[in-house]
């Protein structure tokens, strides 16, 4: 080869051209080469979408989240529109001030500034820096001035933001890392995925939701800075700078408009020792607020959590995006997919300024079975300084001291729909500034009691248990049983009858008793057999059945299903499905406890005459209640309602009858009541201050005494089937008739002052 | 004088090679004026520079080449080692740090503000740095051996630092592949050339195990601190071409944004409005300078692309073809070390648009926007031309032939 060459080609100067121009052609075949890989084929297209991309911007526009109604129409939840003075994240962390100094020092210094070293330069930036942070304080100081807050309040809101943006953006850099990691395979450092977020340029929200005065006063402010930079650099105002970076934001606020409720109640119907001639008004704040739920941001789990819902600008536009609110707990939560909409979105085309648009889709409404009067009374009528849910006199609890406020919770189902007229959980729910103190709070004001806390449901489950037993036969309908006092002569101590207590004297006993009577005395014996001859398996079977130990169904996310043994699993100790355990939860003690709501179900299903349907809080859109037929024998059910009938109405034995000394507890004309109490044993509350779990001797008793349940069945007078079921709980209240009977009376009162009965 | 002139341009227009690397320079040019018209007024680039280039510039340069054409080839040579002293100067001058008329552009001290332009030295520079190797080089036989070699390469070292220090990598990276074509073509022993080439690419090799290794996005410290010799920002250049992704928003911008409108040009390219909008929103850097290339791909497709490849092909070429037909050695090496010059800064400029090669600020000869270098590379142009249209001198000694394979030679 070389030889041939040669021969041709005898010049070696043009031999090295020759291998010169062959080396030159293959470096530009090369390049060439290169570049047809990446303008054909596949590439071509990927190639020529992406450059096509830069073409468009999109935006999104904000769809409006739908609405709560009450069972009226009445808005409880709305967007509203609002104006926030909201500040650009440079002035709130001051970097504002200190980039202004650097482009000042630099204009001053200009022929020297290539010339200086860092640190010189430094110190000529802090030189300048000071008229920055004088016009930032300023603009500090009248915000606080016009939206009438203490200047520590904007300080603590700035601090606020800057811990948001500090959460958020080091949240989100772990999440960069991880992804990144996981495209590349390799470990990635943190600073090398530490860009700064959206939040760190964008402006945001000092004074919320500001009136018209104010809005004008901003905005001619930030007009004026506009004009200020349009002027020649030394001809500003040094003063307008900082409001450049000021906006007037317009936000959707989620407004609750029912949130706080001012009532005249009528005190004439009270229990005598509190009643009185004269009206009270009563202000209730965060009303049914347990139930709505409120808004939260966005977390990072409802992007890519399992259940998360990413944003994508083709699939789903309702996705979340950063910085998006979504419903925290409550209905917001739980209707998060109706209410929520879907946003609009809009392509703008920069070369030809075309702009393809898909409009946003407002989220639903959602109408609730609530009556927000109704509810909101109630909320009233729980509160302590309406004297109901403070220790009275007449309440006879000896394990609290008089005036001790008292919490619990109160619901009214309706019979016929399954539907929640009310539902209110005591304390209520804290206003915004006060949730992290209250997640300390030994009330638990931010758990909804009705449906997330479990109590026993003691001798309000006496009817049930009795309708049980006649249903599996295990006794008769009308079987009769005696009792002296004690239901096992070989324990006496353990298993008595409620009036029984030798130790103190009272030898109170029913003799031979039926159905219907031990319901209306609520004698325990009765029961206990009742629970025996079930036995555990057929007892917590039934039970299951009336839809107790599992979750309702009810809307809330924050429903829990009770406690009641297992039937295949192993049960922890108390819990095991023993003889012993079948016996006490015959009078609804031992291993039951359950949530208010499965308490009022279960008894809506008795006054339907056997038939469970799964309680509901929508009106719209339809709910999807389960139900199904309870196969009661009618005697049985017959029996068990003429025994809470009696209850309420004997005057002699009815247990939810009277308050001490012989007064009634009912007091509404035109009704007609079945009522049941229970006084269920309870935990003894206690600071546990070595947190082993158990009472040791030198900790403090909180709480202590039973639980007090009065659950009615309340009809217009006329009617023989109850329209409503009440459903009242106070926590450590003692007596079920004494404590809780008297504010079922006034729900039946505020039912009827709001025409429901 | 006039008569000699006239005998000059009389003799300029005889027919020969140099005439197809002319053509080719102006097709480049024209094509330049094109693609920067396109780009005309986009982004950072100002309004009117298409027409600067074509009315303004190319006449200059053109006036710049035929004055080039005129002188003998000898008195050119003289002057060659003090033109490459004055360039040196003028280079010193840039990088004394605060001189007068010295303004800094994107961080280089690069001109010098004539007041009607701005002059870059190392413009002056490129081109004395042939002529003077070439006057070194034409008679010597040094070369042949290791330790000659030394010589041209320490000569390359001085301005390649000047250079360096504006600093202005792009510029002083084409003075190697010059002097290494220069070289071979004077008949540079190919082991000795293959052996610094081989270590050229070993210490390239190196650098980039270095950086693979050690990456700037993860730098291990201790002992690994010793083992990087480049600049930070030079290491993350060719760190973005090992990760492209990660540097996507940094290092890697201005070539991912050239690779994606190269690629989105096809085979035929999507026409002057479309390119302009494209360039415009893809926010390509520098198009009518350092990124050209992508910018003519984008218009034309691969056969714009194509066809300035070719046609640097054919101008490297008559530069070639011009030397292989001259008998005058410095005319030789001269023609050689132009062509080469001109064909390797537009390859690396190609190189950097389509990926293969880490960002360096260099601009596309004839074709990107500026006046020094267009006025320099039709400088070279007109030297070609020069030497082209020279009659062979009947009796001399062939040069550069240490391989006698013909007896005609020996």
């Amino acid at each position: 080869m070389r030889r041939t060459l040669r021969y041709y080609i005898p010049s070696m100067f043009h031999r090295r051209l020759l291998l010169l121009l062959v080396s030159a052609a293959m470096v530009a075949l090369a390049a060439v080469g290169q570049a047809a890989r990446l303008a054909t084929g596949e590439a071509h297209q990927r190639y020529r979408l992406a450059a096509e991309e830069a073409l468009t911007i999109p935006h999104l526009l904000p769809t409006v989240r739908g609405r709560i109604l009450d069972r009226r129409g009445r808005v409880l939840a709305e967007d509203g529109l609002a104006y926030d003075v909201a500040v650009h994240y440079s002035v709130i962390s001051g970097r504002w001030a200190y980039e202004q100094a650097l482009a000042a020092a630099r204009r001053r210094y200009r022929e020297q500034w290539s010339e200086l070293a860092p640190d010189e330069r430094e110190a000529l930036v802090l030189r300048e820096k000071e008229p920055y942070d004088q016009q930032a304080e300023m603009l500090w100081r009248l915000l606080a001035d016009l939206g009438r807050v203490d200047r520590a309040e904007i300080e603590q809101r700035k601090s606020q933001i800057s811990q948001r943006i500090n959460t958020v953006s080091s949240y989100l850099w772990v999440h960069w890392q991880q992804q990144r990691q996981a495209q590349l395979n390799e470990p990635v450092p943190l600073a090398e995925v530490a860009q700064p977020i959206g939040e760190q340029n964008q402006a945001h929200s000092i004074l919320l939701d500001v009136d018209d005065q104010v809005q004008s006063v901003v905005r001619r402010l930030i007009a004026d800075a506009q004009r200020n930079a349009q002027r020649p650099v030394q001809e500003r105002e040094i003063g307008l700078l900082v409001w450049e970076k000021v906006e007037l934001l317009r936000s959707r606020r989620r407004r609750y408009p029912f949130q706080t409720v001012t009532l005249m109640l009528d005190r004439s119907t009270l229990p005598s020792a509190i009643r009185s001639p004269e009206p009270q008004e009563i202000t209730v704040t965060q009303v049914a607020t347990h139930v709505l739920g409120r808004m939260r941001d966005v977390w990072e789990e409802d992007v890519t959590g399992p259940n998360g819902r990413p944003f994508n600008v083709n699939r789903d536009l309702g996705g979340y995006l950063p910085g998006d609110r979504v419903g925290s707990f409550g209905i917001e939560h739980a209707m998060e997919s109706v209410l929520r909409g879907l946003r609009g979105r809009a392509i703008l085309h920069r070369d030809t300024g075309q702009e393809d648009r898909i409009e946003p889709r407002p989220g639903r409404d959602v109408q609730l079975s609530i009556d927000i009067q109704i509810q909101a009374r109630i909320q009233a009528i729980l509160q302590p300084e309406w004297g109901l849910t403070t220790v009275q006199e007449w309440h006879g609890n000896p394990d609290v001291p008089l005036g001790t406020p008292l919490y619990g919770a109160a619901v009214v189902l309706d019979v016929d729909s399954g539907q929640v007229l009310a539902m209110v959980s005591t304390p209520p729910y804290p206003e915004e500034d006060r949730i992290d103190a209250a997640v300390r709070d030994i009330n638990h004001p931010l758990i909804n009691r009705p449906v997330a806390a479990v109590y026993a449901p003691g001798s309000t489950l006496k009817p049930i248990v009795y309708c049980l037993a006649a249903r599996e036969r295990a006794i008769e309908v009308g079987q009769l049983f005696t009792c002296n006092g004690v239901f096992d002569p070989r324990h006496p101590h353990q298993w008595r009858c409620w009036g029984y207590r030798p130790e103190r004297g009272l030898y109170h006993t029913h003799g031979s008793i039926g159905p219907a009577q031990a319901i209306a005395t609520s004698c325990n014996i009765f029961f206990y057999h009742c629970g025996q001859r079930l036995g555990a398996q057929r007892l917590v079977r039934g039970l299951l059945d009336w839809g107790f130990g599992k979750p309702t169904g009810v809307e809330l996310p924050e429903e829990i299903s009770g406690l009641l043994p297992s039937l295949d699993g192993p049960n922890p100790p108390g819990y095991e499905l023993t003889d012993s355990n079948a016996v006490n939860m015959g009078i609804g003690q031992g291993p039951i406890a359950v949530p208010p709501i499965q308490v009022a179900a279960a008894h809506a299903a008795l006054a339907r005459g056997g038939y469970w349907v799964s309680p509901t809080l929508l009106n719209s859109p339809m709910p999807t209640q389960s139900r199904h037929n309870l196969h009661l024998p009618p005697g049985a059910v017959e029996q068990a309602l003429q025994g809470i009938y009696e209850s309420a109405n004997n005057p002699v034995y009815g247990t939810a009858h009277h308050l001490g000394g012989r007064e009634p507890i009912m007091n509404a004309p035109g009704v007609v009541v079945r009522a049941k109490t229970g006084t269920a044993q309870a935990p003894v509350q206690f600071q546990d201050l070595n947190d082993n779990g158990r009472l040791d001797a030198e900790e403090p008793i909180l709480r202590q005494g039973s639980h007090s349940w009065y659950v009615a069945h309340v009809a217009p007078t006329g009617h023989d089937r109850a329209r409503y079921i009440i459903c009242v709980l106070v926590e450590y209240g003692g007596s079920g008739g004494r404590v809780s009977g008297p504010i079922a009376n006034q729900i039946i009162h505020a039912l009827k002052a709001e025409g429901y009965l | 004088m006039k008569e000699a002139i006239l005998a000059q341009l009389r003799l300029l227009m005889r027919p020969h090679p140099g005439w197809y690397g002319l053509a080719a320079a102006v097709m480049l040019t024209t094509l330049g004026v094109m693609a920067i018209s396109t780009v005309d007024g986009v982004l950072n680039v100002p309004a009117g520079v298409a027409l600067a280039q074509g009315r303004r510039w190319l006449p200059i340069a053109l006036i710049a080449m035929s004055a080039a054409a005129l002188p003998r080839p000898r008195l050119i040579g003289r002057a060659a080692w003090p033109l490459l002293t004055f360039a040196l100067l003028l280079l010193v001058y840039v990088v004394i740090p605060g001189a007068p008329r010295v303004p800094r552009i994107n961080g280089t001290t690069a001109w010098i503000d004539l007041g009607v332009m701005n002059f870059q030295p190392s413009e002056l520079g490129k081109v004395a740095f042939v002529l003077a190797m070439a006057w070194y080089l034409r008679y010597r036989e040094s070369y042949r051996t290791l330790t000659g070699l030394l010589v041209p390469f320490a000569i390359m070292l001085i301005p390649v630092a000047l250079i360096l220090k504006e600093p202005d990598l792009g510029q002083a990276m084409v003075f190697a592949p010059t002097l290494f074509v220069m070289l071979v073509a004077a008949g540079a022993r190919l082991r000795h050339i293959g052996s610094l080439l081989g270590i050229g690419l070993l210490a390239v090799a190196l650098n980039v195990a270095v950086i693979y290794l050690d990456p700037p996005h993860a730098r291990r410290g201790g002992a690994w601190d010793y083992a990087h010799v480049l600049a930070p920002h030079q290491e993350r250049r060719v760190a973005a071409m090992i990760w492209p992704d990660r540097y996507a928003k940094r290092d890697a911008f201005q070539p991912l944004v050239a690779q994606r409108l190269i690629g989105a040009g096809g085979l035929i390219g999507v026409g002057k409005e479309r390119a302009r909008t494209l360039v415009r929103f893809n926010r390509l850097p520098e198009p009518h300078n350092d990124m050209i290339f992508a910018v003519i791909v984008n218009r034309w497709g691969l056969l714009g692309g194509g066809a300035v490849l070719g046609l640097y092909l054919v101008l490297l070429s008559s530069f070639f073809l011009v030397a292989a037909r001259s008998k005058d050695p410095f005319a030789r090496l001269v023609c050689v070390g132009f062509g080469g010059m001109i064909f390797a800064q537009a390859m690396i400029n190609i190189g950097v648009a389509v990926g293969l090669v880490p960002t360096t600020g260099i601009t596309l000869p004839l074709v990107s926007y500026g006046g020094s270098s267009l006025v320099a590379t039709f400088t070279m142009i007109g030297l070609m031309l020069n030497f082209a249209c020279r009659r062979p001198v009947l009796v001399s000694r062939p040069s550069f032939e240490f391989d006698h394979a013909d007896p005609a030679y020996s």
